[in-house]
């Protein structure tokens, strides 16, 4: 079920006035029922993995918090850990390493034992979220959750079960069990925030896809300037495909009189690669930040282990992201770019104004998308040669048009977010004319959803995550 | 002293001022969108006439099938040439591009439910080519032709299509901004690539409106006095077999004439004309001959259905292109069908007399038996 297709709409209507009358387990027991009937719209067969996934880290938690011996408690957190990512490194990982692995000693591909599996959507999602939950119990900062209903309805909480934001269970958890009062205003800020998510993925990022789709299958037969467009017009799709879902999913959460995390800031008026990670996935970041790269030491232990650190994190950033070469590649050099920041930052006392700062961090992040967008590391570098040195000539007539394209559909977003940056907020709007101008807009933003989005809206780019 | 008794504490929450603000919005652009889109769309502009019941007046003779009749019959052209055989009727033209049998049989529907003047003949051709395939469907009838709920339900019971899209077909014919929403994306595009080439299609479809009122030319639509070449008529390239699995079509084809016939209206279906080029080619025949046997099968037997079986083959100087004729071919088509009709109408209503008076005769005869 895709937010904005009818079955959603439709599930939804039903399921909001259903979500206000109940109390208690029963109400408990609808977001359940409502989030595996969301889930298992794809293939009910996935929800196996889900269940399987609460019902071991309900039992793990509720023994952690009853245990005080760190042996048991270490095991116990070893069961958890061995399961989720047992479950995600068979389902996402398993050809990744299995080819890796036959390719790296020569095995004959007819010797090659690969599985032919269908990957669930978000498991990589709810498997960091489950064991943000676990991790924390184990470290006593949140106690284990008794109702079996609140935490399986806070591991599969449909508004941001398949793509985020990954929430800790100190945020979620009360939310979800406290009980909920209608209010126009959450329903009507809900409504905001899920139509600004509609026009970010159905007005821009579905029409920028076709673009950059027919850059990135057929390199060889592009102009320079067109792969150029291609790489600019997936950088704006892919923030406006998973921002849009964010706000949609925020939105909806909203409606329910749940907040839901910040997923982006701005992320490509970033200063720097390390402030553009601040930004960008910022739940993701920050579970990378204190499950992975603060256990592992941090910055602390000297400037060659930090560097270390950071680049073991972006690595695992990478796979998280995808199993393939590509991806692992693309957070290291993520990772080597912020060392050269940093060391440039030690290095000289030279500032650059905060402009050409973002102009260049932007150019990086783009550059970079391509390994992540190419499909293998040798299609990338390929898309990298002919961008400098093309088959087909440096520009061309159709490159205009898809310039235009890629104008005509960016531009709402780019003036909004200035607009953003410099009012330092991210709902500017709300302060305009006391809500009135605002409201206006939303209704011509509906309009505009509707009729300029894409005629086929496509699934979620961070679905197959 | 002022009364407290008309203090009233409350006041509506900003959020929903704010909400019914949006929504406002929302309906008043989508209005706005349908009042320019005869401007911009030449399928709106196909369907409106339809979905607008502008033909309400109705008619005795109401003509079905699709563009190649909608640019063939000549509802005045028609009238006139039956009133020179001594009958009075009033016709309209419904056909309209693409019409595959389900929309036949729910105009002809329509048209038997609203229209003042009740239907009494109906003169349809089924285009073979529009026996199978959804295409034509999906663009023009499903984007454009506002159902009923009625009739979006009794298309899922026919499993035309699935609930989900028949509810989808029912809202999105009645929200303009996701009616156009195909169109307009189509128009944004060709806008930013050459916005020159878009100003004559936008002209076209301006001039199209301004001739195909309901009013002008009772549904009719003129593709004027220009005709093809012989060089413009390529080998036919059909083949049979379009209808395979799509026999929801000739279930549609089946209820429409059966519905017809219990409230006895006569059928008329005719072989449209093709350019003469197409004459003497065996497998063009066989083709054309495949599907006219299709459909007859099962609907020959029914008494109030003709099946007009001539085949026209005619110059090129009747042609608009190699499917549709031009104005004097539609003029020739027109006075033949009409003379068809006349022809048909009178024996049936000699048959009638006829059968009236040995009815009479037998009923003499038993009143002088019985004294």
């Amino acid at each position: 079920m895709l937010f904005f297709n009818n079955a959603f709409l439709i599930f939804f209507v039903v399921f909001l006035p259903l979500f206000f009358l109940c109390k208690g387990q029963a109400r408990l027991l609808l977001i359940l029922t409502g989030s595996y009937l969301f889930y298992g719209w794809w293939d009910y067969r996935f929800l196996s993995l889900l269940i399987i996934s609460t019902g071991i880290d309900y039992l793990v938690g509720l023994r952690l918090d009853k245990t005080d011996a760190a042996f048991k408690r270490r095991i116990l957190l070893l069961i958890s850990l061995i399961a989720n990512l047992g479950m995600l490194g068979i389902f996402k990982y398993y050809n990744f390493f299995a080819e890796s692995f036959t390719t790296a000693f020569g095995i004959p591909e007819d010797e090659r034992y690969l599985i032919q599996i269908l990957l669930p959507p978000g498991i990589s999602f709810y498997t960091f979220q489950t064991l943000s939950y676990t991790i924390d119990v184990y470290r006593r900062h949140y106690r284990a959750e008794s109702n079996f209903f609140a935490f399986a309805s806070y591991v599969a909480f449909f508004p941001q079960l398949v793509a985020g934001p990954i929430e800790r269970p100190g945020k979620l958890l009360p939310q979800i069990k406290r009980e909920p009062r209608f209010r126009f205003a959450n329903l009507y800020l809900g409504s905001r925030l899920f139509i600004i998510g509609c026009f970010k993925k159905l007005v821009i990022a579905d029409n920028l896809a076709p673009i950059s789709d027919a850059a990135f299958n057929n390199p060889s037969q592009t102009t320079s300037l067109g792969l150029l467009i291609g790489a600019y017009c997936f950088a704006i799709q892919i923030y406006c495909d998973f921002s849009g879902y964010t706000d949609m999913a925020r939105g909806i959460a909203r409606a329910m009189g749940i907040n839901l995390s910040i997923n982006f800031n701005l992320p490509y008026l970033a200063q720097s690669l390390n402030d553009f990670w601040r930004r960008w996935h910022i739940t993701l970041s920050y579970w990378l930040r204190d499950y992975v790269y603060i256990p592992l030491g941090g910055s602390r232990g000297g400037f060659g282990k930090h560097i270390k650190n950071l680049i073991i994190t972006f690595a695992l950033s990478g796979l998280w992201h995808g199993a393939s070469w590509n991806f692992v590649l693309w957070g290291v050099l993520h990772a080597l770019w912020i060392t050269f920041e940093l060391v440039l930052a030690r290095a000289t006392k030279v500032r650059l104004p905060v402009t050409l700062k973002i102009v260049i961090t932007f150019n990086v992040v783009v550059l970079l998308w391509i390994l992540f967008r190419a499909e293998g590391i040798r299609m990338a570098f390929e898309y990298y040669t002919y961008l400098f040195s093309p088959a087909v000539g440096y520009a061309s007539k159709v490159d205009l048009s898809a310039l235009k394209i890629l104008m005509f559909y960016a531009s709402p977003l780019i003036v909004f977010s200035f607009w953003q940056y410099h009012a330092k907020s991210l709902t500017p709007d709300l302060r305009v004319q006391r809500g009135y101008l605002t409201a206006v807009a939303l209704g011509v933003m509906l309009f505009a959803v509707i009729l300029l989005g894409a005629e086929s809206g496509q699934q979620f780019i961070y679905f197959q995550f | 002293m002022a009364s407290n008794l008309s203090i009233s504490s409350f006041k509506i929450p900003r959020s929903v001022t704010c909400l019914a603000l949006s929504i406002g919005t929302f309906i008043v652009l989508n209005w706005a969108l349908l009042k320019v889109a005869p401007f911009f769309d030449s399928n709106f502009v196909l369907l409106e006439g339809v979905n607008d019941e502008s033909w309400d007046a109705g008619g005795d003779v109401l003509f079905l099938g699709d563009s190649r009749g909608h640019q063939g019959l000549i509802p005045r052209e028609f009238e006139d040439r039956m009133e020179q055989h001594g009958i009075e009727m009033d016709a309209m033209n419904l056909s309209r591009p693409g019409m595959q049998t389900p929309f036949t049989y729910y105009f002809s529907k329509r048209a038997l439910k609203s229209a003042k003047k009740k239907p009494k003949i109906v003169v349809v051709n089924f285009s073979f080519y529009l026996l199978g395939g959804q295409d034509w469907m999906r663009d023009i009838y499903w984007a454009y032709y506002r159902p009923s709920l009625r009739e979006s339900y009794h298309a899922t019971i026919m499993r035309l299509l699935p609930w989900n899209e028949s509810a989808e077909w029912y809202v999105r014919t009645r929200i303009p901004a996701w009616m156009f929403r195909k169109r307009v994306n189509n128009i944004v595009k060709a806008a930013l690539d050459d916005p020159r080439a878009l100003r004559p299609e936008l002209t076209g479809i301006y001039t199209q409106q301004e001739l195909s009122g309901f009013e002008i030319s009772k549904g009719y639509y003129s593709r004027g006095f220009d005709h093809i070449s012989p060089a413009e008529i390529g080998p036919h390239g059909y083949t049979t077999g379009f209808e395979k699995g799509y026999s929801v079509y000739f279930e549609y084809l089946n209820l429409m004439l059966e519905e017809l016939a219990a409230r006895d209206v006569q059928v008329y279906i005719y072989r449209f004309p093709w350019p003469e080029q197409r004459e003497n080619d065996a497998s063009f025949e066989e083709v054309l001959d495949h599907y006219w046997e299709k459909l007859k099968e099962g609907n020959e037997s029914i008494a109030s259905v003709h099946f007009l079986d001539e085949v026209y083959y005619w110059p090129i100087e009747n042609f608009a292109d190699p499917l549709h004729l031009n104005h004097p071919g539609a003029i020739k088509l027109t006075r033949i069908l009409a003379d068809k009709v006349a022809e048909s109408s009178e024996k049936m209503l000699a048959e009638k007399q006829l059968k009236k008076n040995v009815a009479k005769t037998a009923s003499l005869d038993r009143q002088l038996e019985s004294r």
